[in-house]
């Protein structure tokens, strides 16, 4: 069976919404390298290297798109979010609003445009992610928007969205996990603990949830073996 | 033929389409199947370069707010503090021309990084020619911090802001850009800490006036150097260090009892003299005017300081305050206090740019 575009598609998208977006890099480049018309493509390459941390990357990459789709809205904000990334808000700012003013409307404009305004420290971020998930109900949408705020150290808002994804996809162990990551940047300890368990009742091989896990026990642990040997336990 | 981007029919062998400019070319072409990826040195420091920007950028952002909010800081804050920041947040500013090739506008971009790199060219050139050298590095800086304005997006608001702008860009550059340049310079060319350029202004042979010398203020001279002393400024060529022995026999010049490289000018010291140079102090004479092995010419007996650049008052009163000298052209220099620093080489004219032996 012979393999096409749509089907390193779909398979990219499996591996994005199970956290692994070096595979699902791998595999929007694959599509690509079969049809290079197809903006999905381009699109999720650009946001893989966004989550990947490839900020300079993603930029070069979102102006090649450009080219080949000039002023098209989601890779506007794609470029954005990894301009956003490195710092530059003003240019992403602008970019965001070069995307907005684009025909039609897409989640992801919303999100990047409520992670830049994370950035900036403003308010108007929530009006902006309510719309992305109004815009669009899959459990993705709350999950980057966390993970969003996640990066820009604002766990509170982030436990919100997380949330929300969780009540959306309680099957999904990325969900539990970036639930539990809140958790634990907010001190949430037991809670924290409570929602990695849960991601690798769901995924036994997750090894991010099991590294926390072991983090959290083994602070936990010594605090209660400090705390017994004060009292005169063994 | 359709665009794929918006539908639109275009003629065939289009390399972009007509109605919304998609790249019909650079969607026929390969694209590797392995993403890029960032290098070791780009995963290792930029993500901290970014959270200094994402930090940095809200306070940006905050400085725009108060101007719109308070008109009249406007122009200050404006002029003085976005350039600022803005050459320092991006690197991409450091180069003229190169913010607009990033920002696609490759001729403007071009033409400005040619001018510039011509213009410093023409100024190397010149730089014996003071006031054509400045105008050439001002004008050279000018259109560098033309440029680097570009890169920090400060908005054309009056042409007095631009200006100033400018000015602000020009500064933070030569801190930036030029000052570390010329020093990097220095370094790799006299491979000292203190080398600095020195006009001569007078014929001193090996030395014409109007050329310029380099001189390095940190080495240590060696037997054969040519050095500089202070006040007044002399030409010197070291002929013997602190503990060689000196001696005149037949007209020639021993150093350790071997006869030294430099015999020229040996005039001040009368035969048979012997000495050994004292610690801390090295022995120099006027260097010669004739190439090695050439007969010395008959001269005149140094009218007005001869081949140096003293007047002969000046002369007189070193020499006075100098017990160990032997004579007006010759003498024990302090290694350090006397000898401004040793001749590396001329960078002026041109056509004599090199060493001097």
């Amino acid at each position: 069976m012979e393999k096409d575009a749509a089907h390193w598609i779909r398979l990219a998208d499996q591996q994005r919404r199970s956290g692994s977006h070096e595979s699902a890099l791998r595999f929007y480049s694959r599509s690509l390298e079969l049809d290079r018309t197809a903006v999905t493509g381009w699109l999720g390459q650009v946001q893989m290297l966004v989550q990947l941390g490839e900020y300079p990357q993603a930029d070069v990459w979102a102006k090649k798109a450009l080219e080949v789709f000039p002023q098209h809205g989601e890779i506007l904000s794609a470029g954005a979010q990894a301009r956003c990334r490195m710092g530059s808000l003003t240019e992403a700012l602008a970019m965001s609003d070069a995307s907005l003013a684009r025909p039609g409307e897409s989640a992801f404009r919303w999100l990047v445009r409520g992670e830049i305004i994370v950035a900036q420290g403003g308010r108007g971020d929530d009006h902006c992610f309510d719309k992305a998930q109004i815009l669009d109900r899959d459990w993705l949408v709350p999950l980057e928007a966390a993970a969003a705020c996640l990066f820009h150290k604002c766990p509170a808002k982030a436990l919100r969205r997380a949330q929300e994804a969780v009540e959306r996809a309680p099957s999904s162990p990325l969900c539990w996990y970036v639930q539990g990551d809140c958790q634990r940047r907010l001190g949430m300890e037991s809670a924290a603990t409570k929602s990695f368990a849960r991601c690798l009742e769901l995924a036994p091989e997750h090894l991010g949830a099991r590294a926390r896990l072991a983090e959290s026990g083994g602070a936990l642990g010594g605090l209660s073996r400090r705390l017994g040997r004060l009292f005169g336990r063994k | 033929m359709q665009c794929f981007s918006c539908g639109f029919n275009v003629m065939p062998g289009s390399t972009a389409c007509g109605r919304c400019g998609a790249h019909l070319a650079l969607a026929a072409a390969p694209i590797p199947i392995t993403p890029p990826r960032a290098g070791p040195f780009a995963k290792r420091f930029l993500p901290g370069w970014w959270a200094f920007n994402r930090r940095l950028a809200p306070l940006l952002l905050a400085i725009g707010l108060r101007e719109s909010a308070l008109p009249a800081l406007a122009l200050p804050m404006e002029v003085v503090v976005r350039p600022l920041i803005g050459i320092v947040q991006r690197p991409v500013s450091w180069l003229p021309g190169v913010p607009f090739l990033v920002a696609g506008q490759r001729a403007p971009g071009w033409l400005l990084l040619a001018v510039w790199i011509a213009v410093m060219l023409l100024a190397l050139l010149l730089h014996g020619l003071p006031v054509i050298f400045m105008l050439l590095i001002g004008g050279a800086l000018a259109l560098h911090a033309a440029s680097a304005l570009q890169a920090t997006g400060l908005p054309s608001r009056s042409v007095g802001a631009r200006l100033a702008g400018i000015v602000t860009s020009a500064v933070v550059l030569l801190a930036l850009f030029y000052v570390p340049l010329a020093w990097g310079a220095m370094r790799v060319i006299g491979g000292s800490w203190w080398l600095a350029p020195v006009y001569v202004p007078r014929n001193a042979p090996p030395l014409a006036a109007g050329e310029i010398i380099w001189l390095d203020h940190s080495a240590r001279p060696q037997p054969g150097d040519l050095v500089v002393t202070f006040q007044p400024r002399t030409l010197r060529r070291v002929r013997a260090l602190e503990g060689q022995e000196v001696l005149m026999v037949n007209g020639v010049l021993l150093v350790d009892g071997v006869p030294s490289p430099w015999q020229s000018d040996l005039r001040p010291l009368a035969e048979g003299t012997r000495f050994t140079v004292p610690d801390g102090r090295c022995f120099v004479l006027l260097p010669e005017s004739y190439a090695p092995g050439e007969k010395p010419p008959e001269r005149p007996p140094l009218p007005n300081g001869g081949s140096d650049w003293r007047d002969r008052e000046a002369m007189v009163r070193i020499v006075l305050g100098q017990r160990e000298i032997l004579s007006d052209v010759a003498n024990w220099l302090p290694l350090t206090a006397l000898i401004e620093g040793r001749i590396v080489g001329r960078s002026y004219p041109v056509t004599r740019f090199g060493r001097i032996e």
